[in-house]
């Protein structure tokens, strides 16, 4: 039970609240930086796809994301304000939704014997023990910054609250 | 205690530091600065974020709360740039960080009976009906939420990154 409220319906709310904060953004504002290193849209979506990347590999699951995208999104990655630098909003969406869809029949398997489990990426096990504290991090607290960013990249550009 | 109960205070540890690593650098009068409008600012934010605390708590108590949105720092407030609305940095970032130990205590010594306690404020309870559902939001995704406002406020005003 607990997984379903502590990793499931989070991610999910995350990923609805994004989806609000991204809809109208238009293809030309996407990679808009209204001052120097914020981080745009196209790079926090990117950089979402490949969390999900670290998420499917500490789950089991199968997803790997696009070729050259761990280097345009990763964490050692840094946005710029050229449009032609990113992959197109939808794509970036669409890639989102198919690496969800692919971890959340593996994350279904998860007990909590397999929460406990040590988390298998070794350069990222000394900040996250286990695969539940990882999983845990990643969908509710990584995903939420995230979308706090956009929603405050919304206002530094002028568009309305969402949140 | 579980290993779900486990993952909720890992991360909930990691936003006590990062939520103080945030503001650490700012001088109490940058705390209410807006670089954009209607932008969300450090004062407001941990004002809000500390309203949500003994919320929190009870939560997991299975206590009734007040509704969070009539507080004055609340959902329904908006962010001013008058620095002196708010309480002063120390004591901010102090009732943040006892709210916070406050918090992981009742957690520990509820164990998982935690999960079936019922949300009691009624609006509420069709998204979340209870602690099961609201504990992660409220402690993880809410609190995120506003860091990841702060970073990019820290950012829009060439603050390094935390």
């Amino acid at each position: 039970m607990p997984i379903d409220s502590t990793v499931k319906h989070s991610l999910k709310f995350n990923v609805g609240f994004l989806k609000q904060l991204l809809a109208g953004i238009e293809e030309d504002q996407m990679t808009h930086q209204p001052c120097p290193g914020m981080n745009h849209p196209a790079w926090i979506v990117g950089h979402l796809v490949v969390t999900m990347g670290g998420a499917a590999k500490i789950a089991g699951a199968g997803y790997v994301p696009p070729e050259g995208w761990p280097a345009l999104f990763g964490k050692q990655s840094t946005p710029v304000g050229e449009a032609g630098a990113y992959p197109a909003k939808q794509a970036l969406l669409d890639e989102l939704d198919k690496s969800i869809e692919a971890l959340m029949p593996v994350v279904d398997q998860l007990d909590a014997d397999a929460l406990a489990a040590e988390n298998p990426i070794e350069g990222f096990r000394d900040r996250m023990p286990t695969v539940g504290d990882a999983l845990t991090f990643i969908f509710n607290s990584h995903l939420g910054l995230h979308c706090g960013q956009l929603s405050a990249w919304r206002r530094a550009i002028g568009l309305p609250p969402l949140f | 205690m579980s290993s779900a109960i486990e993952g909720l205070l890992f991360s909930w540890n990691k936003n006590l530091a990062y939520g103080q690593n945030l503001v650490a650098d700012l001088k109490d009068d940058q705390l209410a600065k807006q670089p954009g409008p209607g932008m969300n600012h450090p004062a407001w934010v941990l004002s809000h974020l500390n309203a949500y605390l003994p919320v929190i708590e009870k939560v997991i108590k299975g206590e009734p709360f007040d509704d969070p949105k009539d507080h004055p720092f609340g959902m329904q407030s908006k962010p001013l740039d008058k620095r002196s609305v708010y309480s002063p940095k120390d004591e901010l970032v102090g009732e943040f960080v006892e709210g916070h130990e406050k918090v992981a205590k009742a957690l520990q010594e509820a164990g998982d009976a935690v999960w079936a306690k019922p949300i009691t404020l009624e609006r509420w309870v069709k998204v979340m009906p209870t602690a099961a559902v609201a504990l992660p939001y409220l402690m993880l995704v809410h609190e995120n939420t506003h860091f990841g406002q702060l970073s990019a406020w820290r950012r829009v005003q060439g603050l390094p990154s935390v």
